[in-house]
């Protein structure tokens, strides 16, 4: 069993560019929660080592059945993200997120990764 | 490492002195002060995810309650009003959350509409008003946005403290005694300030809310955020871990370090 676990994001169609993609350890996971209508945001220990700021993942989910319906897609959003940093498998690497490889749990449409600078 | 996530949704609840001219002007509402901002100013309908009571220190005559406020009684579980249901005996709670008797003006402070043929109730300064919110709803802010939820992991649980709660003289309206306690985590933002849950709650269960928190960040759920305390549509979740512990929350803010 690998003692350390990373989760794995994929933002776009491709990932070659800044912000396309990123892998976190599971325990940089700070903190999440909502940010707007249809979205929640991740926020990581920086990718810099800088503790001015954390790395951002913004967490899309639908919002078109009312304030109610948006709020609780946003927990299960975040309930997915729990769910993935908490995997514990063989290959100690989960992926959260992929538009590559289709993988959108939680009713989570969209991310957009933003690592501090 | 594994670890529980917990979730905290904000709630508002705020107690004050009441101010015999019904004019609370110079403290408007905040989150600092109350956990919640008011969005539906100068409402001319009642806005339900608010309730607004009176709690009557003070003995008063004279036709001090008006008609409408009798015909929506006392707060279930508070003393019926007296056999001259328009005088106002101590002890006795008002329900005022409809529009003829309070609005929140355009400077987001409260106006408290005094006895008449409209509507209203006349308090004394001695007397206490509390205006709580009981369920989930866009028109107290913050909703969706920063501060309004908070997910975060126990292993960044810091710490908790009990602090002084004294508004109100530290009474609900149900002659429930409040305290308050802080719970400390690693803020969001990585930078060495805190995330910071403030509770204000039931008196004399500090111990009883670190046990729960024990509880829940030593629970082996993994696969989902433990959701300790929300609104919801149809009213305040508390997980069972506090209320089986007799722990009623009246109050839940927010503050995330750094971020904005």
């Amino acid at each position: 069993m690998k003692q350390t676990n990373f989760v794995y994001f994929n933002a776009a169609a491709s990932s070659d560019g800044a912000d396309d993609g990123s892998m976190y350890n599971s325990n940089a996971l700070l903190a999440m929660n909502s940010t707007a209508a249809g979205t929640a945001t991740m926020y990581f220990k920086a990718w810099n080592g800088h503790n001015d700021a954390p790395d951002d993942i913004v967490l899309t989910v639908d919002a078109t059945g009312g304030d109610d319906a948006d709020r609780i897609n946003r927990i299960k959003a975040m309930d997915a993200m729990v769910d993935k940093v908490n995997t514990v498998n063989k290959q100690g690497f989960v992926t959260a997120f992929s538009e590559i490889e289709n993988v959108k749990p939680g009713g989570i449409t969209g991310i957009a990764i933003t690592v501090d600078a | 490492m594994k670890t529980p996530y917990l979730y905290f949704g904000r709630k508002g609840y705020m107690v004050r002195a009441a101010i015999a001219n019904g004019d609370y002007s110079g403290t408007g509402i905040t989150l600092a002060n109350s956990g919640m901002k008011p969005a539906d100013l100068n409402n001319t309908t009642a806005n339900p995810a608010l309730e607004f009571t009176h709690r009557a220190v003070d003995s008063q005559a004279s036709t001090k309650r008006s008609a409408l406020v009798i015909a929506a009684g006392p707060r279930p579980g508070t003393p019926a009003f007296s056999a001259s249901p328009s005088n106002i005996v101590a002890g006795e709670v008002s329900i005022l959350d409809n529009a003829s008797s309070y609005f929140i003006d355009g400077d987001e402070e409260l106006n408290q509409v005094l006895v008449s043929t409209d509507g209203g109730l006349t308090p004394t300064s001695n007397d206490f008003v509390y205006l709580e919110e009981v369920k989930f709803s866009s028109t107290v802010l913050p909703f969706n946005t920063l501060q309004s939820d908070m997910c975060l992991p126990a292993s960044g649980f810091l710490g908790a403290e009990p602090l002084a709660y004294t508004s109100g003289g530290g009474v609900h309206w149900d002659g429930t005694a409040l305290d308050a306690t802080r719970l400390s985590f690693m803020s969001g933002d990585g930078s060495p300030t805190i995330d910071k849950v403030d509770l204000v709650h039931t008196a004399g269960k500090f111990k009883e809310i670190c046990e729960a928190l024990e509880d829940l960040m030593n629970s082996s759920v993994y696969d989902k955020a433990i959701i300790v305390h929300t609104l919801t549509a149809d009213g305040q979740f508390v997980h069972n871990a506090f209320e089986s512990r007799g722990i009623k929350i009246f109050r839940c803010t927010l503050t995330s370090g750094g971020r904005s």
